[in-house]
């Protein structure tokens, strides 16, 4: 069985052949990630040091970066030599005056500088203008490679999926209807609760919140703690939305669930949530191999209102998960990718209801038949319950 | 006000923010500004701050402002229309549907309308995508940049900023105090307190001290902290008579401070004592190098100058120090290379990584205000001028 690494390589030596090029510089630090396995998680906070991967058509990698981020590179890189620039230079000129030196004797170079900002974009650009080749954007052909899985890639999204979902399942089973919560605590013990099944520790995005009773009308609530949540408490019998993004090796999970105060719905909640499990089978039915995900939204838009679910306007059905949490292609109404076997689908699904915002987020692997659910850890076509008490 | 209590700005506080930044922006010839980068959104909107944007977590917002007529506006998806009234802020919202090709195409479609025949875009975050789409969309609009202006700007706090940094400062601190006093109830438990619980009950007490989000995290320990940043298997715990280093960063309301602090697991030897208190002599140089009108690497040099003088090697492969601000890292850095000379209330996170007796790092990295009287500390919950001992038992903590 082929490993990760190797199933990575031969994507990208497709692209090499596909475009006909010697060298690939990347600057888009997902694609780096995907690419190498190089993964700094404040990379995208710490955005004046540079780091650009060199990939050439021999199967050489080398990766230019700054000394401080070398022993984390060297920890999760796949097989690449580190070009580490010092702090006696400003970052981009030490990383210009590397890649300077290492754009030689090529034809055609590959860039995906268009995903970077416009200060490193221009500094890569003159750079291979300088060095007097042909340059080719690689940027699609990356979003094309990302958006279908490999074997190992389903295999990590699978195992975060899951767990993620055990974990959100996990917490809930604390919940006893007449013990008031705070939405901090929910969300601080859906956080523990990913840790003890062995989830890495992470900052920055792996996020998780609990936002409940009158508050899940808002989908990022308690601005600006976003993750933290707040003090309200939760009455008998309200909503909660838990929402949990986590990583394991690189690979990201993100997903919502809704949990009951109770062990039974409200008239409300019965339709809110009949609803969503509604909108969720259509979205699983219009999510076919073939359709582009522009049609598929369509389809789901002219289904929804054709059984009158109540739905958001303009909120998008879904997106990639994978090296980054939320990544092309969408199901929104611009998007032209065509669906393709091997993608790894979030599933968005949102429906208002008396003002109030029901939301879900499942993961599904796309097959030539239909689909496969990553992260039912139980039965999601009903909420979680809480005990009445105990 | 309660300096400590009120967390965010005041509508006073605010309203002077943007002032400055108008009369700024003004006198530099700006007509109209567009940003996308998520810290100059925070800091030019005066405290707009959306769910992890550097993540790309959620679509790309942007931000418009026209210098002329004040008029400000928000761009932004559906999901995230209702974040600026939450935050009682009260500019123009614009929401765009991912209608077009690409989302950089949807959301130029939106913007294109309000652009002039020219406008400042910040090139540090503006990626090149969507600079095309605007272009694309808006063929007679000239695009300049506002790097340089905005970073002068930032660089140079008000007192409502410092503020907001000093909360967030005491939130770090309380809530990296709650982390050591939970963790030594039961740091030597290793049936059940493994090293990321450290980690993660930072971040909760963060949190519940009022603190708005969690950037970096990393936990090191022993000999694996010899490196900056590494990955802790989620099975670590913790080993008597080790270094523990905990790297973090936190924001308050937009506004981020970092920090590293090392403790030890048990009772220290004085070889443990002794490697500590060449960390604070190296960082004690730094501080007093604080002094508005040195460059940023002058500071960078004490340090070298006082490691020769006093035998005491340092880590040189990261700066030891640089802004904070509205992101977690900005200049000035105090760094060979950067000759930005020191201003009165820039802020500024100071540490030096030094060796421990098994080469880990060990590092204590506080915040300073510079001041004309010399620098002036806004970590100062809790001094860590001597070596942290972490106690623990198998007594749970609850």
């Amino acid at each position: 069985m082929s490993t990760l690494v190797q199933e990575i390589t031969k994507k990208i030596e497709s692209i090499f052949d596909t475009l006909g090029i010697d060298t690939m510089i990347l600057s888009d630090v997902y694609n780096i990630q995907y690419s190498t396995g190089i993964k700094i998680p404040c990379s995208h906070a710490h955005t004046d040091l540079v780091m650009i991967a060199l990939l050439n058509n021999r199967g050489i990698t080398k990766v230019i970066l700054p000394e401080c981020w070398v022993a984390l590179a060297e920890q999760t890189k796949f097989d690449a030599k580190l070009l580490p620039y010092s702090i006696d230079h400003d970052p981009l000129a030490a990383a210009n005056s590397i890649l300077k030196d290492q754009l030689t004797h090529n034809l055609v170079i590959g860039s995906d500088d268009n995903n970077v900002s416009l200060k490193l974009a221009k500094m890569i650009a003159g750079q291979i203008a300088e060095s007097g080749t042909e340059r080719i954007e690689v940027e699609d052909s990356f979003t094309a490679a990302r958006a279908t899985k490999t074997k190992n890639e389903i295999a990590h999204i699978r195992s975060i999926a899951l767990k993620t979902d055990h974990a959100i399942n996990g917490y809930f089973h604390h919940l006893i209807a007449d013990r008031s919560k705070s939405s901090m605590s929910i969300s601080e013990n859906l956080r523990i609760h990913s840790l003890e099944r062995d989830i890495e520790i992470e900052g920055y995005n792996a996020c998780s919140r609990g936002v409940i009773g009158q508050n899940i009308k808002n989908i990022w609530a308690y601005a600006p703690m976003f993750g933290f949540a707040s003090n309200d408490f939760t009455d008998i019998g309200d909503t909660i939305i838990a929402d949990a993004m986590n990583n394991e090796r690189g690979y990201w999970s993100n997903a919502t669930r809704i949990g009951i105060m109770a062990d039974y719905m409200s008239d409300d909640q019965t339709i809110a949530y009949n609803h969503l499990v509604q909108l969720r089978k259509i979205i699983c039915e219009e999510l076919i191999v073939g359709r582009t995900a522009s049609e598929v939204y369509h389809r789901i838009v002219d289904k929804a209102q054709t059984q009158n679910l109540s739905i958001l306007k303009n909120h998008g059905f879904g997106f990639s998960v994978g090296v980054s949490t939320k990544e092309a292609p969408f199901l929104v109404s611009g998007d032209e990718t065509l669906i393709e076997a091997e993608m790894t689908m979030v599933l968005d699904g949102i429906i208002e209801h008396e003002g109030l915002l029901y939301r879900s987020r499942d993961t599904v692997l796309i097959t030539d038949n239909g689909h496969e659910f990553l992260n039912w850890y139980k039965d999601w076509r009903e909420p979680y319950f809480a005990l009445n008490t105990i | 006000m309660s300096r400590m209590n009120d967390i965010s700005f005041s509508a006073a506080e605010r309203k002077s923010l943007e002032k400055q930044i108008m009369t700024r922006l003004m006198a530099e010839g700006y007509d109209n500004v567009l940003v996308f980068g998520s810290s100059n959104i925070t800091y030019l909107s005066c405290g707009l701050v959306f769910p992890y944007l550097d993540q790309k977590v959620v679509h790309q917002v942007a931000y418009y402002m026209s210098i002329k007529t004040g008029q400000r506006v928000l761009f932004c998806t559906s999901e995230l229309a209702d974040i600026p009234d939450q935050l009682n802020w009260d500019g123009e919202v614009v929401v765009y549907a991912l209608s077009e090709k690409t989302p950089e195409l949807s959301l130029a479609s939106v913007i294109s309308k309000y652009l002039g025949e020219q406008v400042a875009i910040d090139e540090n975050y503006t990626t090149n995508v969507q600079l095309k789409a605007l272009q694309l969309i808006s063929q007679n609009t000239q695009y300049i940049g506002l790097d340089d202006t905005l970073n002068a700007l930032k660089r140079i706090k008000t007192d409502a900023e410092v503020r907001l940094l000093e909360i967030a400062c005491r939130m770090g601190d309380r809530g990296f105090v709650s982390a050591l006093n939970h963790t030594e109830g039961a740091a030597l438990d290793t049936l059940s307190y493994p090293l990321w619980e450290y980690a993660e009950r930072f971040r909760v007490h963060a949190g519940e001290f009022g603190g708005s989000g969690v950037g970096n995290i990393s936990v090191l320990k022993g000999e694996t902290s010899r490196v900056l940043y590494g990955f802790c298997p989620p099975r670590a715990t913790f080993t008597e008579g080790e270094f523990v280093r905990l790297e973090y960063s936190l924001h308050n309301h937009g506004y981020w401070i970092s920090g590293s602090r090392t403790v030890y697991v048990g009772n220290p030897d004085n070889q443990a004592i002794s490697a500590y208190k060449k960390n604070q002599t190296l960082k004690n140089a730094a501080r007093d190098a604080l002094i508005i009108g040195n460059l940023a690497s002058d500071v960078y040099a004490t340090v070298q100058q006082k490691s020769l003088e006093m035998g005491i090697p340092f880590w040189k492969d990261i700066e030891i120090g640089h802004g904070v601000g509205t992101s977690e890292r900005e200049g000035p850095f105090l760094a060979p290379y950067d000759k930005s000379k020191l201003q009165e209330n820039m802020v500024i996170c100071l540490g030096v990584y030094t060796y421990g007796p098994n080469k880990e790092l060990i590092c204590d990295r506080d915040v300073f205000q510079l001041t004309a009287s010399g620098p002036k500390l806004l970590t100062w919950y809790k001094t860590y001028d001597q070596l942290y001992a972490m106690f623990g038992t198998s007594a749970r903590h609850g």
